[in-house]
């Protein structure tokens, strides 16, 4: 009896293993079993807690992030099929940290950070700056690799930490919404922007990491 | 003037380093356990609720509003075939029957009874006078029948005897029918020498076709 379920539970475990996110939340929205909730968990839950935690502190990251699944669960049958689970996922996470934003009374605060960023940078789009500079990162691209393969918590790391905390909110979050696989016009629809915008926000984010790498390589 | 191409080549290059030291601070971050506990420990209750009997009876009930509308039809269907069968108390169907016989009078309605009972009263003689052969060649055995229109006698040959409330009432009036006859008795018909039926008698043998 035991042998059978202990079978049983390893090959649906393995079955909802091979499941897309996509049908993985379709499976749980229909059936609600924990156990697929879990797979999406694990699945997906270090590209989120990385992403909130760019975008701010760390106690706020995990309240979101929390938070986020919770909504999962609560608002599954919201779900729709179109477009990646992924997507909706982070355009969950986002209105939550929004919210707590608003709550917290920061979100003027980070409004006018990005007007501000965007303006201080939009003087400075240059794109031979970025050439010029190019063959200089190639070398930092050798470094991180070497880097990674010794100590993730590299000097050249902390330094990229640094530069990417410090750009204005949604030049980070375009950013991180990109390294996260999400094409121009997945971004545009998470973060409520023209493509345009958010090219620009992507271009002004590179830049600026790009130089602060630069200064700490010099 | 920089090259494009190298350029190009070097900047997909600075792409990648970015790209690398954005994975390798993700891939050394993970988010704290109580989260994973937490979440789970909502994803269990969620299950819990929704695998609960009376959850499931509402999913099952919401699900299926059709099968419910189309049981709904079922029943009426149901409830008026049997109100049916019971009207027809037999339960046998008149069309399966592959000849009807109708036992009425064919005297206008306005016929006074007394006329009736005389014609009646004459058969009877008949029948009395011959009652040695009437036995045995115009005694059916049949099954009665309570219906809207009066009553009938099924036979195992599919015949249907109807008999008119006027005879009925003529035969009651003669005392020619059993007292005890109820819908579904076995009936044994007696017929005069002309086909007319002159007495109704419950069988005691129930009728086995």
């Amino acid at each position: 009896m035991s042998i059978s379920l202990s079978l049983k539970s390893l090959f649906v475990g393995s079955s909802v293993a091979r499941m897309s996110n996509e049908a993985l939340i379709l499976r749980y929205a229909a059936k609600k079993e924990s156990h697929v909730l879990a797979q999406l968990y694990d699945n997906c839950e270090r590209d989120l807690y990385h992403f909130l935690l760019s975008l701010t502190d760390k106690e706020l990251a995990q309240e979101v992030a929390q938070l986020t699944w919770l909504k999962v669960i609560e608002k599954t049958h919201l779900y729709r099929d179109q477009g990646s689970f992924k997507s909706w996922l982070f355009i969950i996470a986002r209105r939550c940290l929004i919210d707590e934003f608003r709550k917290a009374g920061r979100f003027q605060e980070l409004f006018e950070e990005q007007t501000e960023g965007t303006t201080s940078k939009s003087t400075s789009s240059n794109n031979s700056g970025i050439l010029s500079s190019a063959q200089e990162y190639s070398e930092i691209l050798t470094d991180v690799e070497l880097l990674s393969q010794r100590d993730s918590n590299s000097s050249i790391v902390k330094q990229f930490n640094i530069a990417l905390s410090s750009l204005p909110f949604s030049q980070k979050e375009a950013f991180c919404l990109q390294q996260e696989g999400f094409s121009l016009a997945e971004i545009s629809q998470l973060t409520a922007s023209e493509t345009e915008t958010v090219k620009s926000r992507i271009r002004y984010a590179k830049q600026a990491l790009k130089k602060h790498l630069e200064k700490y390589r010099d | 003037m920089t090259d494009p191409k190298k350029a190009a080549d070097a900047n997909s290059g600075t792409e990648e380093a970015l790209s690398a030291l954005y994975n390798i601070e993700k891939q050394s971050l993970s988010s704290p356990k109580s989260i994973r506990r937490n979440v789970m420990l909502a994803a269990k209750k969620e299950e819990l609720a929704a695998n609960s009997f009376s959850n499931q009876l509402k999913r099952w009930a919401n699900r299926s509003t059709s099968l419910l509308a189309a049981t709904a039809l079922v029943a009426l269907v149901a409830v008026v075939w049997v109100g049916q069968y019971k009207l027809d108390q037999g339960g046998f169907n008149q069309e399966a029957f592959t000849s009807v016989q109708i036992h009425s009078f064919s005297v206008p309605e306005e016929l006074a009874s007394d006329k009736i009972r005389l014609q009646y009263d004459a058969a009877y003689k008949d029948f009395l006078q011959q009652q040695g052969t009437l036995s045995a060649h115009h005694k059916t055995s049949a099954t009665l029948r309570v219906t809207n229109n009066g009553w009938s006698l099924a036979t195992c040959r599919n015949e249907l005897v109807q008999i008119s409330d006027e005879l009925l009432a003529v035969l009651n009036d003669m005392q020619r029918v059993d007292s005890e006859l109820h819908a579904g008795d076995s009936v044994d018909i007696l017929f005069a020498m002309d086909g007319r039926i002159i007495q109704l008698l419950k069988s005691p043998v129930p009728l086995r076709c």
